[in-house]
């Protein structure tokens, strides 16, 4: 029935304007045609012209803080040993966050965990965004906070988002499905190499770039910036 | 009193023979279903399927020919085919509109003879943790799902 309700989000990624200023917490839905399509329970639901509107996000909870300093449960990386943290690190996180759009901070219970050193070389923070868990580690000061912290809130709103605007991203962005089910990436520029290893990765650091990089539109087209600034519900 | 009962009767039967039909103008998952139960279970070929599809938007360079949705733009199916025109392989991406009709559930009544699997893992990347869902059939076919389990695209590669 969620998907049902979920299937009149339908978004021209052409138009690139807003005619209604929709308030935080909800994102625009602008003016489009809806097919005709049968819902779940077998309701048949004529084509329509749907006018423009503000939508809540579905999957928006009150957010609530935890800095936790053990391991958390099921995480893979066994090896990397996990601390507690400073007063300094707490207060800096939380006006971060402060500061980020709703769609990436209000998900509910955020676990926010600190470890000395990542499995992987270099890796200031890792998510595990179905639980709504970030680890970061002792090299994140060599990075913008704002930018780690925004890149793996990304990772969990990706993992938020119906599959409907996943698919949409996924068009936009110019990823291919190949016949044997290989996803791969077609794309001249990306904001990030690592962009090109999968949707999710590609949407991470797109969403960062938009929200920390002044010159974003250097490294993202037009379209896939219109397209994340109506998942994300910003107009900037 | 008899001629109300037939005027009754007959107000009943036109009501009745105008109800709109709730599948009109034959949507497009039923089309799509019909395609990939003609490849999987009929051997459609090439001539076949483009009778239906139309000509391929794009052929990459594995010689996968893509077929994209021709009002939203969004891919549809990408299909590599033999020299002859027979299917190798397939894999197909539900659109907006065909949701309920691939729905995990649906899929598994319509798949039961092919004794479908519920699979999952999880993936380290560098920077976050993955988890991946499937239904793996005995038939080749695999559907791929999301955490909310709302299906993503499913393969299939002929034996």
């Amino acid at each position: 029935m969620k998907s049902a309700f979920l299937l009149f989000i339908i978004l021209p990624y052409s138009s690139l304007t807003f005619a209604i200023d929709c308030p935080e917490g909800t994102r625009n839905v602008i003016a489009h045609f809806r097919s005709d399509y049968t819902r779940i329970d077998g309701t048949y639901v004529r084509s329509a012209e749907v006018k423009e509107s503000c939508r809540k996000y579905s999957f928006l909870r009150p957010s609530k803080l935890l800095f936790l300093h053990k391991t958390p449960t099921a995480w893979p990386n066994r090896n990397e040993k996990f601390i507690d943290w400073s007063a300094k690190e707490k207060q800096e996180i939380s006006n971060i966050l402060k500061s980020l759009p709703k769609a990436l901070t209000q998900v509910g219970t955020l676990k926010l965990h600190r470890a000395r050193t990542s499995k992987w070389e270099g890796n200031a923070a890792t998510s595990l965004p179905e639980e709504n868990i970030i680890t970061f580690y002792n090299n994140v000061s060599s990075y913008k906070l704002r930018n780690v912290l925004t890149h793996e809130l990304s990772h969990i709103l990706w993992k938020n988002l119906d599959q409907n605007e996943r698919e949409k991203y996924f068009s936009i962005a110019d990823w291919i499905l190949n016949s044997k089910g290989e996803i791969f990436n077609q794309r001249a520029i990306v904001s990030e190499e690592d962009g090109r290893t999968s949707p999710e990765e590609d949407f991470a650091n797109n969403v960062e770039h938009l929200l920390t990089n002044k010159n974003y539109d250097q490294k993202i087209s037009p379209l896939i910036v219109n397209c994340l600034k109506q998942i994300i519900g910003i107009k900037r | 009193m008899n001629k109300k009962l037939n005027v009754l009767a007959l107000l009943f039967l036109i009501a009745c023979t105008t109800t709109t039909n709730p599948i009109q103008g034959q949507p497009q998952a039923l089309t799509s279903w019909n395609i990939i139960d003609g490849i999987m279970l009929e051997n459609w070929n090439k001539d076949k399927i483009e009778s239906v599809l139309g000509h391929s938007d794009k052929v990459l360079t594995d010689s996968t020919n893509l077929y994209f949705d021709q009002d939203t733009k969004m891919q549809l199916f990408a299909i590599e085919y033999k020299a002859d025109g027979q299917v190798v392989s397939f894999s197909f991406k539900p659109q907006e509109n065909e949701v309920a009709e691939f729905s995990l559930d649906k899929i598994k009544i319509r798949w039961k003879n092919f004794k479908c699997a519920d699979k999952s893992e999880q993936v380290t990347h560098r920077d976050y943790i993955e988890k991946r869902y499937w239904l793996e059939c005995q038939n080749q076919a695999i559907v791929y799902y999301s955490n909310k389990k709302e299906v993503s695209y499913l393969t299939f590669t002929r034996k």
